[in-house]
Order: C-alpha cells, then sequence, then structure tokens
C-alpha cells in the first residue's frame, strides 16, 4: 500500500489517545498537511470523498447533539467576545441563537454573568510599597487622574498594577522625601490642606514612555509620592 | 525582569518561545482575572468558575463535568509540552499552553491592530479583560468536551420494535445483542414513550449520562431511510475505529454481500481488524489477505480496495463498503464531528447550524 488510505491511519491512531477531540484536531490537520504533498494526492482525494460521506450520514442523521454542541460553543465564543468572525458572521451567528427561545435564554444568562465578572477592570489600580510592604493604593480613571500617597519615609519603593505588574521600583531616601535635605536653606511653604510642599517636585519621573507620571515631593517630616496618568 | 513585562509580552515569551519562567510569572505573580471584586490568579480563578460556574445548564453539566473540565482547563494555560517534530504521530500529552496562549495572541492582534503601545497600562487592562473572556470560553468550552467524553460512556442504540424505532441511550459495555435482548425482557412493547423507555434503563443499569432526553434525536428512524443499514441498530462508538466499524460490520453481517457474508461474523471481525493494522502498519497486502480469507481478489477490491477515486464520475457508489461503513460510523462519534467541523474538513459550521435550523 502506498498513500492511497493514509488518512485511515491518522484517524485511527487519533481515536486511541487519551484526549480524543485534541488528538482528532491534529490528525486532521496533519492529513490536510500531508494532502498538498505529490504523493499524497490521490489519498487526499480519496479522503475528501470520504469526508463528503461522513457530513452525509451527519446530514441525513440530522445531528442534533452536535448542532447543539456547536451552537453552545459559538454562544460561548459570543458572549465572551472572542468569536473570531467578521461583524456581518457575527450577526448571522446572532440571527440564528435568536431563533431559538431556549439559546436565546441560555446566551442571555451566560452574556449578563460575563459582563458582571468584567466590571471591576474599568478603573486603574495602582499599590505603592515600601520594602514590599502595602503604603497605599491609588485608584485613576480618565476623570481623576492624579492620586497622591503621603507619609512616605526613605526605602526601597514599588509601583505595582493590580494586575501584578511592575510598574517601577526604586529608592527614595532623605534627599527625596524631606524637605531639609531636598531643598537645603530654602523656607518650607505648608499646602493648607496636606502639610506637603506642593511648589515642586524633588524628582518627576516618566513611567512607560510617559503614559504615568511619577512626582515625588518632600515634606518637613515626610515625603509624598503624586501618581498622574497622561492622556 | 519578568516581572515589569506587560501581559502582552508575557504571553509572547510562553507561546513563541517556550519560555518557563515568564509561565510561572504569569501563574504566580499576575491577578489579571477578577471575580467578585477581587482580582485572582488563573487557578484562583478557574476554582470560583468550578465552584461557581454562573452560566449552569443542569442538563448539560453537573459536578462530575466541572471538575474534569476543570483540570482540562488548567493543563491548557499550564502545559508545556516539548516542541513537537514535523514527522511525529498524533500522540498527544494533553493540551500545550502554547497554543492557547498563541490564539489569545492573534486576537489580540486582530482586536487592536493599529495599538503600538501594547505595554499601556490601559492596553494592560483591556488585554487582562481579554485574557479573562479567553478562560472563561475555554472552561466552558471544557465543560462541552468533558460532557461529550461522559456521553461515551453511553451508546446509541436503535431499537426496533413492533414496526417503531426507538432511539435509547444504553451503556457502552453493552453490544447489541445484549442492549436488544434487555430491552426486549425488560420493556413493556406497548411503552411508547421514549422518555420513559429512557428512564427504566437509567434505573436498572445505573447508566453514566449527562445527556438530556432533548437530545436523543427525535426522529431517527425517518431520516435514516435510504440508508443501506435501514433496517439495522445502529450504535455510537465508544472503542477504537477499528473494532467500531468490525463490530458494527459483524453485527449487521445479513446485509453484505454473499461472499463477505460466507465468512460468518468472527472472521469477518478479524479480517476488518486486520485491515485496519495492516493500513495502520503501511503494509496492506490486499491479494494475500484475500487469499488467507477466502476470498476472490473481486470480493475482496468490493469491500476493501484502497484505490477507488479514480474513476470517471466518481459517486459514492464506488466508495468499497468497509470506507463506506467506517464513515457512517465515524459520523456518529460527536468528538470526530466537532474535530471535523472545526478543521473546516466537513462542511463549515454555518452550514450544519443552517441545515439544522431550517
Amino acid at each position: 500500500m502506498d498513500n492511497e488510505m493514509y488518512f485511515i491511519k491518522w484517524i485511527t491512531e487519533a481515536f486511541k489517545q487519551e484526549n480524543r477531540e485534541t488528538a482528532l484536531a491534529a490528525a486532521l490537520e496533519k492529513i490536510k498537511t500531508l494532502g498538498s504533498r505529490p504523493e499524497y494526492a490521490e489519498g487526499y482525494q480519496q479522503f475528501q470523498v470520504f469526508m463528503s460521506l461522513v457530513n452525509n450520514h451527519i446530514k441525513k442523521n440530522g445531528h442534533k447533539a452536535l448542532s447543539e454542541n456547536i451552537i453552545r460553543a459559538l454562544m460561548i465564543e459570543l458572549a465572551t467576545d472572542t468569536f473570531d468572525g467578521d461583524d456581518q458572521q457575527k450577526k448571522n451567528m446572532l440571527d440564528i441563537i435568536q431563533s431559538n427561545p431556549d439559546w436565546q435564554n441560555e446566551y442571555q444568562t451566560l452574556s449578563t454573568q460575563i459582563q458582571q465578572l468584567q466590571k471591576p477592570f474599568e478603573s486603574l489600580k495602582i499599590s505603592v510599597l515600601r520594602n514590599d510592604q502595602s503604603v497605599g493604593t491609588v485608584s485613576l480613571t480618565q476623570q481623576d487622574n492624579i492620586q497622591t500617597v503621603g507619609h512616605l519615609i526613605p526605602g526601597f519603593y514599588k509601583l505595582m498594577l493590580s494586575t501584578g505588574r511592575l510598574l517601577w521600583e526604586g529608592a527614595l531616601d532623605e534627599q527625596d522625601l524631606l524637605w531639609a535635605k531636598a531643598h537645603a536653606g530654602q523656607p518650607f511653604k505648608m499646602a493648607a490642606d496636606s502639610g506637603q510642599a506642593k511648589a515642586k517636585p524633588v524628582k518627576t519621573i516618566p513611567i512607560l514612555e510617559g503614559e504615568l507620571q511619577l512626582n515625588i515631593f518632600a515634606g518637613v517630616e515626610t515625603g509624598s509620592l503624586e501618581i498622574k496618568l497622561k492622556g | 525582569m519578568y516581572h515589569a513585562l506587560s501581559l502582552l509580552r508575557l504571553s509572547e515569551l510562553i507561546a513563541w518561545q517556550s519560555d518557563k519562567k515568564a509561565l510561572d510569572e504569569f501563574h504566580t505573580c499576575r491577578f489579571v482575572f477578577y471575580r467578585n471584586g477581587r482580582p485572582n490568579l488563573f487557578v484562583d480563578f478557574l476554582n470560583g468558575l468550578r465552584q461557581d460556574p454562573g452560566y449552569h445548564n443542569p442538563d448539560y453539566w453537573g459536578q462530575g463535568i466541572l471538575e474534569p473540565a476543570y483540570d482540562l482547563t488548567i493543563g491548557k494555560f499550564s502545559n508545556l509540552s516539548r516542541p513537537p517534530k514535523s514527522d511525529d504521530p498524533v500522540k498527544t500529552e494533553g493540551p500545550d499552553c502554547r497554543y492557547y496562549f498563541g490564539a489569545f495572541l492573534n486576537h489580540v492582534k486582530r482586536k487592536f491592530p493599529d495599538c503600538h503601545n501594547n505595554s499601556s497600562v490601559k492596553m494592560e487592562l483591556k488585554i487582562a479583560k481579554i485574557l479573562q473572556n479567553f478562560v472563561i470560553r475555554h472552561f466552558y468550552l471544557s465543560c462541552l468536551e468533558c460532557a461529550r467524553r461522559q456521553q461515551g460512556l453511553s451508546r446509541r442504540y436503535l431499537w426496533k420494535v413492533e414496526g417503531r424505532s426507538i432511539p435509547v441511550w444504553m451503556p457502552s459495555y453493552m453490544a447489541a445483542k445484549q442492549c436488544r435482548d434487555w430491552l426486549k425482557s425488560h420493556i413493556d412493547n406497548h411503552m411508547t414513550q421514549k422518555e420513559h423507555i429512557q428512564a427504566m434503563v437509567d434505573r436498572h443499569l445505573q447508566r453514566h449520562v449527562v445527556m438530556s432526553l432533548s437530545q436523543i434525536e427525535t426522529d431517527v428512524a425517518d431520516s435514516t431511510k435510504g440508508d443501506f443499514y435501514d433496517d439495522t441498530e445502529t450504535v455510537s462508538f465508544t472503542d477504537d475505529l477499528a473494532t467500531a466499524v468490525a463490530n458494527e460490520k459483524a453485527e449487521n453481517i445479513g446485509f453484505q454481500r454473499p461472499a463477505i457474508q460466507a465468512l460468518g461474523p468472527d472472521k469477518l471481525k478479524d479480517l476488518v481488524c486486520r485491515i485496519f493494522e495492516s493500513i495502520a502498519g503501511g503494509n496492506l497486502k490486499a491479494q494475500p489477505l484475500a487469499k488467507e480469507f477466502g476470498l476472490s481478489d473481486a470480493a475482496m477490491s468490493r469491500f476493501a480496495s484502497t484505490r477507488w477515486s479514480r474513476v470517471p464520475n466518481l459517486r459514492f457508489s464506488n466508495v468499497p463498503d468497509l470506507w463506506s461503513n467506517t464513515a457512517q460510523v465515524l459520523a456518529t462519534n460527536p468528538d470526530f464531528s466537532a474535530a471535523a467541523g472545526r478543521a473546516g474538513v466537513l462542511t463549515t459550521i454555518s452550514q450544519i447550524i443552517e441545515s439544522n435550523v431550517s
């Protein structure tokens, strides 16, 4: 035997695997890939006829379980917004789902559930840590784009996004946080509300190509840190 | 260095460079999933879905599905297998997370084709949201897959009684004859409601089932008209393909050509298994095999020729009996149908759906 029935070999082997669906998917890809080679041309033609036969049997049997499985998978893809088709395909799929009241209800339940899970992603939360201990958290939005964390004493600081990503780390010492060290000889002008000097930051650090700006202010006994979300 | 990498960059390292440290960073330090207002690591988020899937279809999955679905989804985002070689057989050691992270990256690329600053914090949140949706998607898809696997513990048996055909889910360990005998001795012939029959089967045989009765096809008898298996009993299979086809042929030997009928069921089973084994080994020699089983070359050719497409006006009737039956057996297997549908070798998904909706 040459390669005329090569596809049977791959399909049979896939059925022996524990993770059958994954193995079958890999086998079918393999069959398609090999089919493009001249030595497999005849075998691939036979595979296509063979698959037409499979398709005919599925249609003839009105394979309801399959279609329900596919509909459910599509609902999941649409509700999670991970469907890869274009807008027209998406609309067609939604029309099909809405053509059946049970599917429509199921889709609605699923969509609501997923939307609820998504809510907290709307704001940007950043934690400020000193020597790996949290000293404050700020929440930034486009409207409320500047937040301050005060009462900072020298130490090793980190700014962490709520997702766990490190945005910035570095040491802040007395030169950065204490007025007498940062602005030796200059009179201290106290801001009415915070007890911190607001005039001029000791340091300005751009983060992520300037998307965030970190301003360090010195105070009499402690300093503060201002995080600004730009644009 | 990994702590400062964006979620997208971490995913790229995992998918394209099989970077284990990036995968560790993702699993141990990245709270990119939200549940009940709190950031979660992947495993905690998934555990939450397992305990309270929210989207819950009692017909479709229960605890027996959620546990294996949880394990399967963990694997989809954690298993970093060795890189495959081009000549590898299709053996799989479970899912490979590179494919799943790769699919996620492709989706992000399609979603934000013009974005040049994927490391920004605003993008980080958008991307985290997409990843969360991907994980939810794969958890639910795992539920579907596990439901299909559990369905594999049952076989669909078409019970012919009093001129009617009633589809019933039976335990997969029972052969067709055993199914027929059991139903004959336990079910009143006048019982017409398939739901009642199914309930009796489930109660007496403790069949493992996750399929709802509504999923049993209602008109299999009508829909199979015109098939040469019209009057036979059909089953979906859970064994390996060769055994399933061999059993099918042996159980329906009365519908075979005379030369094949003459073999008898046991010899026919043996022949089918031998043909599959030979194909797997790449050494099918039809003539010696025909001689061994006492078949003429012509009978063997009609039964299991390996070259049948080079005829003018090729039609389905040109397909040798064994391969035609193999196609029919495969059509009953949901794993195969789903994989073929997704691989685009069957027909497009929408075509299947449309044909079922209309």
